[in-house]
């Protein structure tokens, strides 16, 4: 992104020895607490802005709670998160509303993350409706048709439900919401792993222009090296709630230094170069 | 050539449905000789789930089912032989593993019962000799502990576990072809790689055909002897892994590959996707099914409805009407 | 484990003392025949109403009734006399109690033996003739109320007063003996409630095994079971049923233990002299004692059957365990 030895500008987001326990519990009826889970043992990172760093790791390591935590869904339990240099990490819900203009998620499962009741253009203007966006529901009736056009559906299919679109269709869908209320930064928690490949090279694509169009700032999170090698500016393995490496794409792939990094780079597998 | 251990000709699968009849497989034919691995690469919609399902004999009776072609396995006739005589080859000298081992395997039995059952399903031993049998077949599956984990319930093994487990258990009356119905795409990376190598080691070991049905073009590349590709329920392409991958003749095939994330390659060079959708299953396009979607699609491409016809290197079969010179334009 | 039960045994104990006391509230906060003057007779004279109302403990505030009443359990475990006569509550209760199990078991078991079978023939034909056949039955006995029921059954075969005398009427119950010393007597006169109280539950748990069982066949393991070359009987009745069976469990302990309580409408048609009559006729006679009694059994056995329930459920489902670390 930006050529080394200049100057940097401040991260976006900042991370600093991000704990995360969960508690757990015993028993159905009289639960009781046994012991917690630590998904997120003390990482830190940054993520820079305009940049997009990719979050890679195996079930369980944390790269989803951490991407929870990144936005506020969950609660730390030491650690600070810095957003635009204001600490956001104990901040209560009231004060957390304008933050979520800024930050939003796409989530992985297009089938589970959509109100299969709602109607597209109701979920793509739920967030424009509860942050009062637009002066009235004809403007933000327009802006919803503007935004599905964005992502490449037909703006005439604003009244048809989920289950009429496809996997594929239905991601655009959510990352319609997420950028409808032009936020600054993207939490990406698996974007395209439940999708067909040629699909997931169309939503990809996708990203990629509008990140460039509406200067976001990513992060990517997978759980395949491969997915994540041309999206992404610098790229962290995470490995039982740690980072294990941290570093930009090019050095990642040519020189891996840890060794479950060169593990998971030795599961993708080998394809022969096509003439 | 020797005779194929499967062999299939033409087979048409549909189901009726209130919107209409979707013609899930729509004239596929393919053949697995014996100890060879044919790869089937499709993506959604392709048929290519409903094809072995098929061969397994699990879409009869389902619900507007109509099968029609020949199927042919180890001299039996597939699709006229009745169900008594389709369920002793099941499990026993035809066996399958599926996509999600939590979900395959029965919650409520303990997974070494669960493989007792299935020697006990084909072989008049005692319960005795059918546990060290499992228990065996376990450690071949590269289960650590085996006898301990005999006793275990699904939901107490990890997802690798668990699918060495379903492999265990399709292999255990060491079957002549195994189908694998996308056996690593619920598991983690690390792990498939090591699902693969496993089916790979055991197919040589019992000398076993296999069909494994992925999306994942890397896959078949890893395991495959042979690929077949299928879109909207036809073949559009076979051949040898190697030329196939290295030269593919068919359009979406190609455009398959391109859009194939690689750790190879100028870290630029970004994938590139396929316009557009599959088609409906039940109203596919006229002519070629891939034609709305094809970068290289001609006026003749909308009406001409393609067949499999020899293509590259002789091995390759492609269904595309166009000169390979046509083809070869679109390649960067 | 154990830890567990014993949470449970206590928390039936707090649902006790609850329910012991917003029976009482709700008796004094209710309008309802007055005890006193049902059991002083006719035109008292207000000296024996006095006296009766003094008797009974009546001309105390409620809640100093309720104090010496909850003394009288704890210390005692006496629940107390019958406002109408006198007769020791749980004396009463003991001894109506075997036929109201007699009912509800023998009852369920009837229900089970057509309900069940009913059930995996539908799922097994799931939307074709036979299975909107017994569908429809179903759902014509679902909505039959219980005491209809028992009326057309009496009117249809009572032995006394019905057009074809095949079986025992009302009141055929024997005045001595249970079901264990007595079963000559007993069972005969059983037959048409246990049919009855059958009949409405068959249909109910019909339709419940039918919907479970159809979604289990939608499972991956069941089509892993048919892939092993399993026979469809055991892939069904095996594999299906006994997934299918745990929900069915959990109604079922339910059901049990409201019956356990008093089938108070087919006791009352059927005359069996159980705890759900005795229910009835202390309702009627705001025999308060009995009627606190009663629920009393009633929430008892509901709350230790549901108990029941979850420990079977463990012991029927190993992804839940209770009190037990994680495997």
């Amino acid at each position: 992104m930006s050529a080394p030895g200049l100057p940097q500008p401040p991260a976006l987001v900042e991370v600093r020895d991000l704990v995360k326990d969960f508690p757990v519990r015993r028993g159905v009826v009289f639960q009781r607490d046994a012991g917690t889970v630590r998904a997120v043992d003390g990482i830190s990172f940054d993520v820079r802005r305009g940049e997009t760093l990719g979050l890679v790791g195996e079930s369980g390591c944390g790269k989803s709670t951490t991407a929870r935590l990144v936005t506020r869904l969950l609660t730390p339990t030491a650690g600070t998160i810095a957003y635009d240099g204001r600490d956001v990490s104990t901040l209560g819900r009231r004060e957390l509303l304008p933050l979520r203009r800024e930050m939003q998620l796409v989530f992985q499962d297009p089938y589970a993350s959509l109100n299969p009741r709602m109607t597209i253009g109701a979920i793509v203007g739920e967030p424009l409706r509860i942050h009062r966006i637009g002066s009235g529901a004809q403007e933000r009736r327009a802006r919803v048709r503007e935004l599905l056009d964005r992502v490449g559906l037909d703006p005439e299919h604003h009244n048809r439900y989920p289950h009429e679109f496809s996997g594929g269709q239905r991601q655009r869908v959510g990352i319609a919401r997420a950028i409808a209320l032009g936020p600054r930064l993207i939490v990406a928690d698996e974007p395209v792993s439940a999708l067909d490949v040629s699909i997931q090279a169309q939503i990809l694509a996708l990203l990629r222009e509008l990140q460039a169009d509406l200067g976001l700032t990513i992060l990517f999170i997978a759980h395949d090296l491969a997915v994540v090698r041309h999206a992404c500016d610098r790229v962290a393995v995470m490995r039982e709630g740690r980072i294990v490496e941290l570093a930009d794409a090019d050095t990642l792939y040519a020189a891996p230094q840890h060794p479950y990094t060169r593990a998971l780079l030795d599961a993708v597998p080998r394809m022969p170069r096509p003439d | 050539m020797s005779e194929p251990l499967l062999d299939v000709r033409d087979l048409r699968v549909s189901f009726a449905t209130p919107d209409g009849l979707v013609r899930a497989v729509d004239g596929v034919s393919f053949s697995v000789a014996p100890g060879r691995t044919l790869g089937i690469v499709g993506e959604s919609g392709s048929g290519k789930s409903v094809a072995v399902s098929t061969v397994m004999g699990l879409t009869r009776g389902a619900r507007g089912a109509t099968i029609a072609g020949e199927l042919r396995f180890a001299g039996h006739d597939l699709i006229h032989a009745g169900d008594e005589e389709l369920r002793r080859l099941r499990g026993n000298e035809l066996a399958m593993v599926f996509q999600d081992p939590m979900s395959s395997l029965h919650p409520l039995f303990r997974v070494g019962d669960q493989l007792v059952e299935a020697v006990r399903a084909h072989r008049p031993v005692g319960r005795r000799a059918a546990r060290i049998r499992a228990q065996d077949m376990l450690g071949l599956a590269g289960v650590p502990e085996p006898g301990r984990r005999m006793e275990a319930y699904p939901h107490e093994l990890s997802g690798g576990l668990r699918q060495r487990v379903m492999i265990a258990m399709a292999l255990v009356n060491e079957p002549r072809l195994l189908i694998a119905d996308e056996p690593t795409t619920a598991l983690d990376v690390t792990v498939q790689a090591q699902i693969l190598e496993l089916l790979a080691r055991l197919r040589d070991e019992l000398g076993m055909a296999m069909v494994l049905v992925t999306h994942d073009l890397g896959v078949v590349a890893q395991v495959a002897d042979d690929v077949a590709v299928m879109y909207a329920g036809r073949i559009v392409e076979t051949g040898p892994t190697r030329p196939l991958l290295r030269t593919p003749q068919h359009p979406y095939t190609w455009g398959l590959l391109r859009s194939t994330p690689r750790l190879d390659g100028p870290r630029d060079a970004w994938p590139v996707p396929i316009a557009g959708r599959p088609p409906s299953p039940i109203a596919p396009p006229a002519g070629c099914r891939f034609h709305p979607r094809c970068p290289s699609a001609l006026a003749p491409c909308a009406a001409i409805d393609p067949v499999l016809q020899p293509a590259g290197d002789g091995t390759q079969r492609a269904a595309c009407i166009l000169p390979a010179a046509v083809r070869e334009e679109e390649r960067p | 484990m154990g830890a567990y039960v014993v949470r449970r045994l206590l928390w039936l104990i707090a649902v006790l003392i609850a329910v012991s006391l917003v029976t009482f509230v709700i008796f004094y906060v209710l309008p309802s025949a007055d005890p006193v003057l049902l059991r002083a007779g006719k035109n008292p004279s207000p000296e024996v109403v006095q006296s009766i109302t003094h008797t009974l403990g009546l001309d105390r505030p409620w809640y100093v009734q309720y104090g010496r009443y909850m003394e009288r359990l704890v210390l005692h475990l006496d629940l107390g006399r019958s406002y109408q006569n006198d007769a020791s509550v749980r004396h009463l209760l003991w001894d109506r109690l075997p036929a109201t199990l007699a009912l509800a078991f023998g009852a369920m078991v009837l229900w089970l033996l057509i309900g069940i079978p009913l059930g995996i023939f539908s799922a097994v034909r799931h939307r074709r003739a036979g299975d909107r056949v017994v569908t429809g039955v179903s759902l014509l006995l679902v909505s039959a109320p219980v005491y209809w029921l028992g009326l057309v059954a009496l009117y249809v075969f009572s032995a006394d007063i019905g057009k074809l005398r095949w079986l025992e009427g009302a009141g055929s119950y024997p005045t001595h003996g249970t079901i264990f010393t007595n079963p000559g007597e007993v069972v005969p006169s059983l037959i048409l409630p246990w049919i009855v109280l059958a009949i409405s539950f068959a249909a109910i748990y019909a339709r419940f095994v039918r919907g479970s069982l159809v979604e289990v066949l939608r499972e991956d393991y069941i089509r892993t079971a048919r892939a092993k070359g399993l026979p469809e009987r055991t892939v069904v009745l095996k594999h299906g049923m006994r997934a299918a069976m745990t929900p069915v469990v959990t109604i079922l302990g339910l059901d049990l233990g409201i019956l356990l309580g008093g089938a108070i409408l087919v006791e009352t048609v059927f005359n069996v002299p159980g705890i759900g009559r005795l229910a009835y006729d202390s309702i009627q006679t705001s025999d308060l004692p009995m009627i606190q009694g009663t629920v009393l059994a009633g929430a008892f056995f509901i709350v230790l059957l549901t108990l029941v329930v979850d420990l079977v459920y463990a012991f029927l489902d190993p992804r839940v365990r209770y009190g037990q670390g994680a495997p």
